[in-house]
């Protein structure tokens, strides 16, 4: 073991420990013991933990649909998850769009307890797949972006494709709020994925690049924005949003393909994986419109998908400035 | 391959369930002793509300709903584990069973079932050992 010191940031990196930059600057602000207790605090990851070791598997059905209703008491997020419920589905009441922020709450709270469970106990569920031939496409291809949303486990599918494919899989992801939060994650996240933190583009772009050009594969969730990450502004659901534009450029910059895959959970343990044709950005001197032509299809892609699976869409913000007004 | 926990289920599943005909090029099945939903979900609402009937013989039943989901989270305070949990919560449920068969109003035809469930299960897991399921 070498001294965590004199390591390259890169292997610093590897070896599990997230980028320094995103570390240092998670490490400022507060750390007072009442936010672990805070909607994003750790406290909430440790009782996690403690029920998928805890919890006997034919009881949990009883104590997830308790804890769903806990989670309703979540005010922030239950009125993010309603508001974008009402630009998804237009014309409903509010009455019902609580109900449905309910069953929100339900999918997220099996989700992840699956992926507490698959981390902590290996427990990997049922796989099924549509555009199976895209998936498979993927798997045999060389370096590649997979653009994906805030659905289902991230981390079960990435694990899936790791086995599958043998690529090395890269996951970018917005760091937690929490630094006691993030250092959890850090140390109870699966062995077999490496997990960089986009906090800012810059920081990343280069080594993802490499990552893919040496046959790697970047996940990137493209549904949502963080501040400091460059964005494009798109339309989802007639409202107008901003998307990352990071897949895009790195996409034309490794001469790689996008492909949009999606994982919802489709029951108790069970997954489906929705793979749908790879994007291709040429590179050009147009590089607006290029960008506007992939983020059309990605956008139509990623409505499809929500549109029929909302309550799988785990994004407790508007989506949209217009929602939050 | 067996997906059930519970030996009544393993032996029911062993004599009806088609074996995996499902199974195709485009479905992954875990194999796993928890992976059936149905046998899962059934088991946590009838052990719910076994538990309600139970607490309700004692206070009012809309109180006796939001009781039932504190006295069954409470033992797994423990700590003690999944599997050991699983086991102090039967017990618990096996004891208060046992009290209720004998009570008087139709919470003894709740307890009753329990028991013969019970009961079955454990005839099930000796016939499941024998066959080697």
């Amino acid at each position: 073991m070498g001294d965590a010191r004199n390591e390259s940031p890169r292997a610093a990196r590897q070896r599990g420990a997230g980028s320094p930059a995103s570390a240092s600057r998670l490490r400022v602000g507060s750390t007072s013991w009442w936010r672990r207790f805070l909607a994003r605090g750790v406290f909430w990851r440790w009782l996690l933990r403690y029920a998928v070791l805890n919890v006997p598997i034919w009881i949990e059905p009883l104590v997830i649909a308790s804890w769903s209703l806990f989670f309703l008491l979540w005010a922030s997020a239950r009125r993010g998850v309603m508001r974008n419920l009402k630009a998804i589905k237009p014309g409903s009441t509010s009455v019902a769009n609580f109900f449905r922020s309910y069953r929100v709450f339900w999918n997220f709270a099996w989700t992840l307890a699956d992926n507490v469970r698959f981390k902590e106990s290996h427990v990997i569920p049922d796989w099924e797949f549509t555009g199976y031939e895209h998936f498979e496409a993927m798997q045999t291809s060389g370096g590649a972006i997979l653009l994906t949303a805030h659905m289902g486990s991230y981390d079960l599918g990435a694990h899936l494709f790791a086995e599958r494919s043998g690529h090395r899989i890269i996951m970018v992801r917005a760091p937690e709020i929490d630094p006691e939060t993030h250092e959890f994650e850090e140390k109870h996240r699966a062995e077999e994925l490496r997990v960089e933190f986009n906090v800012k583009a810059s920081d990343l772009a280069l080594d993802l690049l490499h990552a893919i050009r040496e046959g790697g594969i970047v996940a990137v969730q493209g549904d949502r924005v963080t501040q400091g990450i460059a964005d494009l502004p798109a339309t989802l659901f007639g409202k107008p949003t901003r998307l990352p534009a990071g897949p895009f450029a790195l996409a034309m910059a490794a001469r790689a393909p996008i492909h949009p895959v999606f994982i919802v959970r489709v029951g108790r343990r069970r997954y489906r994986v929705i793979a749908f044709p790879p994007i291709t950005i040429a590179p050009t001197r147009e590089r607006e419109t290029a960008f506007a032509a992939a983020l059309e299809t990605w956008t139509k892609e990623l409505e499809d998908v929500i549109r029929t699976r909302w309550y799988q869409w785990f994004t407790f913000e508007p989506f949209s400035p217009e929602l939050a007004e | 391959m067996n997906r059930h926990h519970f030996a009544l289920a393993r032996l029911i599943a062993h004599f009806v369930e088609d074996r995996q005909s499902c199974l195709s090029g485009t479905i992954l099945l875990a194999n796993d002793r928890d992976q059936s939903a149905i046998e899962n979900y059934s088991v946590a609402i009838w052990f719910y509300v076994t538990t309600v009937c139970y607490i309700a013989a004692v206070v009012p039943w809309l109180l006796a709903i939001p009781l039932a989901v504190v006295a069954i989270s409470l033992p797994l305070l423990s700590g003690a584990g999944m599997k050991a949990n699983g086991q102090i919560l039967m017990l618990l449920q096996f004891s208060a069973s046992a009290y209720f068969a004998t009570a008087s109003g139709p919470v003894k035809y709740v307890a009753w079932l329990f028991l013969i469930v019970f009961f079955m299960n454990s005839a099930a897991w000796i016939l499941a050992r024998w066959l080697e399921i």
